[in-house]
């Protein structure tokens, strides 16, 4: 069931409905059931895997003792391996299971902490089951933590207008940045890059700059629909953005991109490996190779390069999304060794980081680092990146004809530009409603009514039906 | 007490760690500053800091700090 169709609308009416209507005993109920038939239209014959899961994941950590644990592991990345990676050998044709990377990844972090005593652990199934299952989070995130959303979701809600109003409204802007900016851009991209060999390096530098545009637009504009809808229901689900493209280096810049994705890795693997015995003894010999360096600075080695292969490798089995991981291992470990140099290199030439100009400055040298990794990512396969990458470098060509050809998607000549325009303004109109958001986030005051009214119209005339897929809906 | 504060410093010599309540919670140290200095501490205090510990309430102060190494070296 698609979050943008008439049938997710007319099941939001009815879960609406019945929720506020059943008693406060029974409230969660209808959310369980809600999810589970949210499920059953999306995905019937896959529930039975999330049902394996739930169960045995619940009844395993009953008693999370260091063997329970370890079975948990192993059922849960079990599944998920045989579902996303053994269709690339050829082993069966199967789809994966709706929600399976979240839900694992939500069940996993559950079943640590669990194991870390940081909880603890469930005594009622249902209430587990409704934790990951529960419908706005399960497609695509945010991954919520078992101390976030457990009591939130068990508790009663009474019915409150304005949170329809302010969910509401979250989905208009959702749906906007869906349909009207990432759905128009996405055009242009995939002309460019289904065969980028014969554009120029400007034409592949718009392509890829749309790229950025159209990943924010898709991946936020999910994550606002999703938590419209569960803020009409009372539950706050986590923020996964925070303006991430103002970030001033590329480590900021993955705390404030799927941030519940990169806060799970953080705890539940970049940690651990940290503090591991071998990972303490790798730093003691680097630390015999860099005599000057800091241990602290040796210990995340070893840790950044496997979260980073495995951040890669869990997008897909595909050589782009390694080639991807090991880019940004490296981009990282650049930054953290060079840390120290660069504050002492600072002070010496009086850099001031509170000073607009090297904000600024920061801030393009950060988006033109995240571009590279995303020529990797992108292209089809790595010849691509290396056409793209000499491309860029090498051809300047302005070349009119060439760039209105990539254009056709947005129409002919004068069309063309005017629907670029278009987008560059609501672009800007979209971000200066988020520092609006920011500044009040719960009122919902007259110029929010004229502003959703205007998206409803955008939507209706440029929106581009048929394209409500959303990216992350295939991890 | 004294030899802890000293070590924080030295891991990052801007910030009051006797008077500062929040170091994770206000957002002082980064995960960066922490794994420097659970590094140090290790090697200090001849201890390992498991990764469950490696919660706020262990490092938001350097007296959380102080108790969490006492804890782990006993």
């Amino acid at each position: 069931m698609s979050l943008i169709s008439a049938p997710f609308f007319i099941f939001m009416l009815c879960l609406l409905g019945a929720y506020y209507n059943a008693g406060e005993k029974h409230q969660w109920k209808v959310l369980l059931i809600g999810s589970a038939f949210f499920y059953y239209c999306s995905n019937p014959i896959y529930i039975i895997f999330i049902i394996i899961s739930i169960v045995s994941t619940w009844y395993l950590m009953r008693n999370p003792v260091k063997s329970h644990f370890i079975w948990t592991i192993v059922i849960n990345l079990g599944l998920l391996i045989i579902f996303k990676y053994s269709v690339n050998f050829g082993v069966h044709d199967l789809i994966a299971p709706l929600g399976i990377s979240f839900y694992t990844f939500m069940t996993l972090g559950y079943a640590h902490d669990c194991y870390d005593k940081k909880i603890e652990p469930s005594d009622n199934i249902w209430h587990y089951a409704l934790f990951i299952s529960y419908f706005p989070q399960l497609t695509q995130g945010p991954i919520g933590t078992y101390q976030e959303m457990h009591e939130q979701l068990i508790k009663y809600h009474p019915f409150d207008l304005q949170r329809i109003k302010t969910g509401g409204y979250r989905i208009i802007i959702g749906v906007f940045k869906k349909l009207v900016i990432a759905g128009r851009v996405g055009f242009y991209i995939d002309t460019v890059y289904s065969s980028p060999k014969g554009y120029s390096g400007l034409t592949l530098i718009t392509a890829t700059l749309f790229y950025l545009v159209e990943m924010y637009a898709d991946f936020s504009g999910y994550m606002d629909i999703v938590c419209g809808v569960s803020d009409m229901l009372g539950i706050r689900l986590k923020e996964n953005f925070n303006r991430p493209y103002f970030s001033k280096s590329i480590p900021e810049y993955w705390r404030r991109w799927h941030i519940s994705l990169n806060e799970w890795f953080n705890t539940h693997l970049f940690m651990p490996s940290v503090t591991t015995k071998w990972n303490k003894k790798v730093a003691n010999i680097l630390s015999k190779v860099f005599p000057k360096a800091k241990k602290g600075t040796l210990r995340l080695i070893v840790p950044t390069i496997i979260v980073w292969i495995v951040t890669g490798v869990w997008h897909g089995a595909k050589s782009s999304y390694l080639g991807w991981g090991i880019y940004f291992a490296f981009i990282m470990l650049v930054s953290f060794c060079t840390q120290g140099y660069v504050k002492k290199f600072n002070a010496r030439i009086h850099w001031n980081p509170e000073n607009k100009f090297v904000m600024a400055f920061q801030i393009v040298r950060t988006l033109i680092f995240l571009s590279f990794g995303e020529i990797i990512y992108r292209s089809e396969k790595f010849s691509d990146t290396v056409t793209i990458f000499k491309n860029i470098f090498t051809d300047t060509r302005i070349n009119g004809a060439e760039i209105a050809a990539a254009m056709t998607p947005f129409g002919n000549g004068n069309q063309a530009a005017a629907s670029i325009i278009i987008i560059a303004v609501l672009v800007v109109a979209q971000f200066i409603v988020e520092l609006a958001k920011e500044k009040d986030e719960r009122a919902f005051t007259g110029h929010r009514y004229v502003y959703a009214f205007l998206m409803l119209v955008t939507i209706a005339l440029f929106g581009v039906a048929g394209k409500s897929n959303f990216m992350y809906q295939a991890f | 007490m004294e030899e802890l504060i000293k070590i924080l410093e030295d891991v990052r010599d801007d910030v009051d760690f006797a008077n500062t309540k929040d170091l994770i919670d206000g957002k002082v140290l980064t995960s960066f500053d922490i794994i420097q200095l659970i590094s140090t501490l290790d090697d200090e205090y001849d201890i390992s800091i498991p990764a469950a510990e490696i919660v706020p309430a262990n490092f938001n102060s350097a007296e959380a700090i102080y108790a969490l190494v006492q804890r782990l070296q006993g």
